[in-house]
């Protein structure tokens, strides 16, 4: 089934690409590796008379570590990013959560920065990256400024990305020195599916065993994916007893304001909410 | 826009519309139709290619991203006219029955085995899982990969 | 029986054109001229058409039809079967259903208007361009609401399609005398058949002036449809049949033909269709959504006495093929059990929902649910083994079933449930919050199509002058190895090497027509003729042969491509030298025949009464799931089928049959389900339609028992449709076992499953 017609502009520069955007304000799409953005064509959701596409800017699928940070080129693919080794040692968590994203014809083809713009509270990435604290990268016609992730997702399907701007990077801090981490991506229905809910955790402990670091992030549990800050506090400066880790979940259950759809009742994804955050903090002990 | 790619071995040099993906290149603008329309949301799977060797979703990805790019379809598998290992080994097990998912699961398996040559049951499982199939319940195409794995 | 090619499992005649991608289906031809069609469909399920306005359409450069209702010679496509079913049915047509709506539209999608144009984006463009003026109008969407007085009549008439009923002994009676009586509601939703090829089709005008339609489709038949249509002599439009790319039952009612029939003989250029795959979730005949209501009562020692059944079908907003699925589902509400009081009494009724149609066991998976869960309710009550209480009860030869007909065969039921149980293995413990249990179900089907339509199937065999034989049949291949029976039969009848035999085409013009690839048929309509037909082109062969041999008839053998004298093989005639030498002699190596099934009076319509099918295939499935408690989530970690196929033709086959019905069943399951909110679809995407994947499908143990007693060539049945009729009910005993709480809705999703979960874990106390 054919799209429907629209003029193709490949920018090779970003500001180039940032030039495009500003001059045709708001009458074009960015389209990266087009696995979200495709499909709503497809069905006549969205109809852009102008695709801006950024697969030929150099230097936007680089990978590297600098002054500690990594800094992941927004047209990173998922794929790339799980293969890398510099990402594998250094920031497992974001490898597998990266890895954990649909199916290998769709990770090689989407990129982080498409993943983060699409700002799906259901995305596989964005706990992992919300844990590690990350930050993001966006250009406009003046320059760059640095976003953090806690601040990126301003609302259901919206971002801090505005008309006329793209996401050039993400730039990861190194993990806490001896920290924990995980992330655990619940599908109830079939095996193939975006989450209903994914939960990331990032762990540290101190010499008596309590916790002096913790980060829960959530997916599927709000219109954004979230920090689940009244959670984390709650377990904060405790062991991981059960009794804590039950009423970290608990926390969890209540701060997320999830919705109800085809995948399953609001008070389900609470619910699985409660399970999950319970069995992964258990299962960083 | 002008494409220049290489496409099962061969060179290619086509004019294409802009909002043409490489699924649209491949059957209308070339008539190599093994590659399948199955349903537009990049979920089926029966539009598997691999694009430098990884597997990606023909009806996604837009033609204007072949350029200076290598692209490898079903019918690009044989070699003169001989099927090849993975085919033969789709044949004789029986994984084909109606065969509309069979191009894109003979591609996305001959990425599986190019990566991990000696793939355990599961790795073969979670490799084609977004290769969905609704005639054979997936026992023989299982069986089928694990063959053309096995000692040659 | 040692046979050479049948019970072999080989690769199929049309396995190496698949693997090698070749483009044999209806969407790979694509025709110089083309024109490419786009259908514009109501987007309410109920509706007065106000005003069509085509004007803007039309007026766009590059589009060459914008057709609509008064474009039609004869809007309506007749719901009838040939034959004496029209008796039956209290008159002839049975419903109508238009091509291009007129003034109302009675389901969301229903075609409005038939677009082609130079390009698929100028067709796409011209679609959103067409306006109609809709008035919504009250619908109904749910049989029981339907069925009230005061609800919006679907059709004149009234809701209430058809009706059929089962009266047997004296149930109300039987049921006072029972020791315990168990009684549950079952409920089931439309399901999609979920082929991966849409409906597709391309059409033209050939040389002779033929309309020509190739299509995705199971039934060639519909070249009648597309005449009726269109007025012309039925001799006019010829359908050729392309492989599909699945089918299930879902291609067999009108998809693309008269549409496409419609834009080709109006704009006299080929045209090409091929549904969305949106459009085929919104635009194709789905399963039927039942309500079972189920009443069983049994003796103290498990002997069934009585059962009283009430089934609700929502047929949509159409009629299509929903009284037959309702025939089919009243014959197997039993069960495969002896019950000697039996009262049923099925429904189907209009709804502005979705049509509902032909999908695999057409109307039999649904009571398999209903009396696979009664049996293990009622083990539960007795507190018996559930095998113990199927054993007791299952039918054996000479029995009759609810209908009164006495099985001429054994059924082997037993035999099937037990070892389908036993290659589970040995029991698998849970272990923390995941609990492990089985469930099984045993199952019957028919094979064949109802006995009162007279079936029958024809078939030409010939021999080429190069020794290689050639079948002509047009039963149209779903996937299922129809073409390829159809070649090892010959194969092993004439001693030709399989891969010398080819099957040339499949249309309803050119090639002897052999009926639809529904109803588990074709194995045993097509097969039988093709045997008829093998045998007849034999015996000329091997007169020829015993001639040139100087041996008597019965000492010649038709072996490797050479006929031979037993004991002699140096006395041979390889067959091209035969063939040319029968040929000079103006003996023929050729035969047409013809396969007519046996044919029985329709049963009673007050009482149900009577032979409704030929056969039956039997089979049980046995499973085994996984359910964590704390989620609900459920996943079948291994499945056992053991099934009499009669005798397996391909023995790869007949195993992948089952493979994929088995995870087509477990979809439906635990998975499927149109989402409908007053008769819109919420769900008409994969990716919110989910199906089996890899990772969702067990490990698949297939058993193959072969009774030879089935009427298909050398004794074969048909599994077609047999394949999947256990699965859900399987699934469904598993999971109310691992729940500790009887599940009795589908799709049992993990949602459900825990809501389950904590009512018994409420109740447990």
């Amino acid at each position: 089934m054919r799209l429907r017609p629209f003029a193709l502009v490949e920018p090779e520069t970003v500001p180039e690409a940032v030039e495009i955007l500003a001059r045709l304000d708001g009458e074009a799409r960015v389209i990266a590796g087009g696995t979200a953005l495709v499909p709503t064509m497809r069905l006549g959701l969205v109809t852009p008379d102008r695709l801006v596409s950024l697969h030929r800017i150099a230097g936007l699928s680089e990978v590297r570590v600098d002054k500690g940070m990594l800094e992941i080129g927004a047209m990173t693919s998922l794929s790339a990013l799980v293969r890398d080794g510099i990402v594998r040692d250094g920031w497992p968590l974001l490898a597998h959560a990266a890895s954990r994203v649909a199916t290998p014809s769709i990770r090689s083809s989407a990129t982080l920065g498409g993943n983060l713009c699409y700002a799906e509270a259901a995305s596989d990435p964005a706990p992992a990256l919300l844990c590690l604290e990350a930050q993001v990268r966006v250009a406009d016609s003046v320059g760059e400024r640095v976003v953090p992730i806690g601040e990126f997702f301003t609302g259901f399907y919206e971002t801090a990305v505005a008309a006329g701007e793209i996401l050039t990077a993400v730039r990861v801090p190194p993990m806490p020195e001896g920290a924990r981490a995980g992330y655990v991506k619940f599908c109830p229905r079939s095996a193939e599916d975006k989450p209903l809910i994914g939960v990331a955790a990032l762990v540290t402990l101190d010499g008596a065993g309590r916790v002096s670091d913790i980060r829960l992030a959530l997916a599927g549990a709000a219109p954004t994916p979230i920090r689940a800050r009244r959670a984390e506090a709650a377990l904060r400066g405790e062991t991981l007893t059960d009794a804590a880790v039950r009423a970290t979940a608990d926390a969890a259950a209540i701060e997320a304001d999830p919705l109800s759809d085809l995948m399953g009742s609001a008070d389900y994804r609470r619910e699985m909410i409660r399970v999950w955050v319970r069995r992964l903090l258990l299962s960083l002990r | 826009m002008r494409l220049d790619f290489t496409l099962n071995n061969r060179p290619y040099r086509l004019e294409a519309p802009d909002h043409w993906t490489v699924l649209d290149l491949l059957r209308d603008g070339l008539a190599l139709t093994a590659t399948k329309y199955g349903c537009g949301e990049g979920v089926c799977g029966t539009c598997t290619v691999l694009l430098d060797d990884e597997p990606v979703r023909a009806c996604l990805v837009l033609a204007a991203r072949l350029r200076g790019r290598t692209l490898l379809t079903a019918e690009g598998l044989e070699s003169n006219g001989a099927p090849d290992h993975l085919q033969s080994a789709f044949a004789r097990a029986g994984a084909a029955q109606c065969g509309f998912c069979t191009p894109g699961m003979l591609l996305s398996a001959r990425a599986l085995l190019a990566a991990n040559p000696a793939p355990t049951e599961h790795d073969v499982r979670e490799a084609l899982a977004g290769n969905l199939c609704r005639c054979t319940g997936y026992t023989k195409i299982v069986e089928a990969v694990l063959a053309a794995a096995g000692p040659r | 029986m040692a046979y050479r090619v049948i019970g072999g499992s080989q690769p199929r005649a049309d396995a190496w054109e698949k693997v090698r991608g070749r483009p044999i289906y209806a969407g790979d031809l694509a025709v110089a001229g083309m024109l490419h069609a786009r259908i514009v469909r109501s987007p309410y399920a109920s509706a007065r058409i106000v005003r069509i306005d085509t004007s803007e359409a039309r007026a766009l450069p590059g589009v060459v039809a914008v057709l609509t209702h008064a474009d039609v010679p004869q809007n309506a496509l007749r719901m009838e079967l040939p034959g004496r079913m029209a008796e039956a049915t209290a008159g002839a047509v049975l419903a109508t259903q238009p091509v291009l709506a007129e003034d109302r539209v009675r389901f969301q999608g229903e075609p409005v208007a038939a677009i082609a144009a130079e390009t698929p984006e100028i067709a796409a463009e011209a679609a959103e361009r067409v306006r109609v003026e809709y008035e919504p109008l009250p619908g109904v969407y749910d049989p029981a609401e339907a069925l009230r007085p005061g609800a919006p009549h679907v059709h004149e008439g009234g809701n209430l399609l058809r009706a059929w009923h089962i009266r047997k002994g004296d149930a109300t009676e039987a049921f006072a005398r029972a020791d315990v009586v168990v009684e549950k509601t079952y409920r089931t939703p439309f399901v999609d058949h979920v082929y991966l090829e849409t409906e597709t089709g391309i059409g033209w005008i050939d040389a002779e002036g033929t309309l020509v339609l190739r299509v995705s489709t199971q039934v060639l038949e519909h070249f009648r449809d597309v005449a009726e249509v269109l007025r012309l002599p039925h001799g006019r439009v010829r359908l050729e049949g392309a492989y599909l790319g699945g089918g299930f039952g879902g291609k067999e009612d009108v998809t693309v033909e008269c549409l496409l029939g419609l834009l080709v003989w109006k704009t006299r250029r080929p045209v090409q269709l091929v549904f969305s795959r949106e459009e085929s979730f919104i635009g194709h005949g789905k399963r039927h959504p039942y309500v079972l209501r189920y009443r069983s009562g049994a003796t103290r020692t498990g002997e069934l006495v009585a059962m009283e059944v009430e089934l609700v079908s929502d047929s949509g907003a159409y009629a299509a093929l929903s009284p037959w699925v309702l025939l089919y589902s009243l014959v197997t509400a039993t069960g495969p059990y002896r019950v000697p009081h039996v009262t049923v009494d099925a429904f189907t009724v209009y709804t502005n929902n979705p049509v509902a149609s032909a999908y695999r066991t057409f109307g039999s998976i649904q009571t398999c649910i209903g009396y696979e869960g009664q049996m293990d309710a009622l083990a539960a009550a007795l507190s018996m083994d559930p095998l113990d209480l199927r054993e007791r009860n299952f039918l054996r030869k000479g029995d009759s079933i609810a209908t009164g007909q006495v099985l001429e065969s054994e059924p082997m039921l037993g035999e099937t449930m037990r070892r389908a149980w036993q290659a589970l293995g040995p029991v698998r413990p849970g272990g923390g919050p995941v609990r492990v249990a089985r469930g099984l179900a045993a199952s019957f089907t028919p094979y064949g199509r109802m006995c009162w339509t007279r079936d029958s199937a024809s078939a030409w065999v010939g021999m080429e002058l190069d020794g290689t034989a050639v079948v002509r049949c047009a039963a149209p291949d779903v996937g299922g190895g129809q073409t390829s029976s159809l070649c090892s039969i010959t194969a092993e009848v004439l001693g030709v090497p399989v891969e010398q035999v080819t099957a040339v085409g499949r249309d309803s013009h050119f090639t002897p027509r052999a009926g639809t690839t529904t109803a588990t048929r074709q194995l045993f309509m097509s097969g039988n003729a093709v045997l008829k037909a093998a045998r007849e082109v034999r015996r000329h062969l091997v007169d020829q042969a015993a001639e040139m041999l100087e041996a008597a008839p019965e000492d010649i053998e038709l072996v490797e491509g050479r006929a031979l004298v037993r004991g002699a093989p140096d006395r041979a005639i390889d067959f091209s030298a035969l063939v040319k030498a029968a040929t000079a002699a103006g003996r023929p190596v050729q035969a047409l025949d013809k396969y007519d099934a046996p044919s029985a009076p329709t049963i009673d319509p007050a009482t149900g009464q009577g032979k409704p099918f030929n056969d039956y295939t039997f089979g049980t499935q046995a499973v085994e799931v996984e359910m964590d408690e704390e989620t609900g989530q459920t996943r079948v970690t291994r499945l056992a089928a053991c099934y009499d196929v009669g005798q397996a033709i391909n023995r790869q086959s007949a195993e992948g049959q089952i493979e994929g019905g088995a995870v087509q069943g477990l979809g439906h399951a635990l998975l499927e389900e149109v989402v409908l909110e007053d008769g819109v679809s919420k769900n008409p995407h994969l990716l919110d339609y989910k199906i089996p994947t890899t990772l969702d499908a067990p490990e698949i143990i297939t058993i193959l028992l072969e009774s030879g007693q089935g009427l298909g060539p050398f004794g074969a049945k048909g599994i077609g449709e047999p394949a999947m009729t256990p699965t859900p009910a399987a699934v469904m005993n598993a999971v109310s076992r691992a729940a500790r709480s009887p599940l009795t809705q589908f799709p049992m999703t993990a949602e459900r499953v825990l809501a389950a979960l904590k009512s018994s874990s409420s109740r447990a106390g």
